[in-house]
C-alpha cells in the first residue's frame, strides 16, 4: 500500500467526531444513489468526458499530482456525496485511473501515474514553473507593500522614587 | 492516509482477460457470436466488467501511443 506522505499524521478525525451529527444526516449514511458498478461507471465516465473536467484534470496532472491520488480522491468524494458505497468505489478506482491516463495521453502531457515504487528523484518542469510563478507573485506582493513608518522613540520615563510624575 | 489505488490497479490483470470470440458471419441469419467461452460466473462479477471497460480504454491509449 502506498502511503501518501504529504498529509501530516495528526490531520485525522478526533475520536467521536463521527458522532457529532444525527445518524443519517450525512450523505454517506444514507443508501447510495448508484448501487451497482455499472451505474457508477456510467456516472464517472459521463462526468469525466466533459470538456470542463478534462481541462481541470490536465491542469492537475501537469502540476505533478499522481493519477493514483486523483483517482482515490475522486472516489472518496463520490462516497462522501452519497453517490456510491466505498466498496463500489474501490472497484472503479482502476477504471478512473485508466481514464485519467487516457485524458493525459490524449492531451500529450507528461504525467505521474503513481504506479512506480521509487520516490521521484527529479522535479517535473511544470512543478518547477509553478513554484517559480508562486515565488514571483510573493516577491511582487512584498514590493507593493509600503515601507513602514518608523515610530518616534518614546522619551524615557523617570524611574526614581523621587522623580516627578507627569 | 493510505491510498489503495496503486495496489488495486496492479491487481487488475487485464492482459489475462478472456475475450469473447467473434464467429465469422457470412449470411444474414448466421450467428453473430459463438457460444461464450467465458463462464457466466465471471461475466456476473463486477470486477470482470470493470476489467472489460479498462481493456477498451487501454486499447485506445495504445492506439494513441502508436499514432493510429
Amino acid at each position: 500500500m502506498a502511503i501518501e506522505e504529504q498529509n501530516p499524521l495528526l490531520d485525522a478525525p478526533i475520536p467521536g467526531m463521527s458522532l457529532t451529527h444525527e445518524l443519517g444526516a450525512r450523505p454517506w449514511q444514507s443508501p447510495a444513489q448508484f448501487t451497482t458498478v455499472d451505474e457508477t461507471i456510467n456516472f464517472y465516465m459521463d462526468r469525466m468526458a466533459t470538456e470542463e473536467y478534462m481541462e481541470q484534470a490536465i491542469e492537475v496532472m501537469e502540476m505533478g499530482v499522481p493519477v493514483t491520488t486523483i483517482a482515490n480522491t475522486m472516489q472518496m468524494a463520490g462516497v462522501m456525496e452519497g453517490k456510491h458505497s466505498i466498496d463500489v468505489g474501490m472497484l472503479v478506482i482502476p477504471l478512473i485511473m485508466e481514464m485519467l491516463m487516457l485524458i493525459a495521453e490524449n492531451a500529450g502531457i507528461e504525467y505521474d501515474d503513481g504506479l512506480s515504487d521509487d520516490k521521484p528523484t527529479k522535479t517535473s518542469d511544470a512543478r518547477l514553473d509553478m513554484i517559480r510563478r508562486e515565488m514571483k507573485e510573493r516577491i511582487d506582493d512584498v514590493e507593493e507593500q509600503e515601507p513602514e513608518v518608523e515610530a518616534e522613540p518614546m522619551a524615557e520615563e523617570p524611574k526614581g522614587l523621587m522623580a516627578r510624575r507627569a | 492516509m493510505i491510498n489503495p489505488a496503486r495496489q488495486l490497479y496492479l491487481n487488475m490483470d487485464i492482459d489475462a482477460l478472456q475475450e469473447e470470440k467473434q464467429a465469422p458471419s457470412t449470411g444474414l441469419l448466421a450467428p453473430r457470436k459463438m457460444v461464450s467461452n467465458v463462464s457466466q460466473d465471471a461475466v456476473d462479477k463486477p470486477a470482470y466488467r470493470v476489467a472489460q471497460h479498462m481493456k477498451e480504454l487501454r486499447k485506445q491509449r495504445e492506439m494513441l501511443k502508436n499514432g493510429n
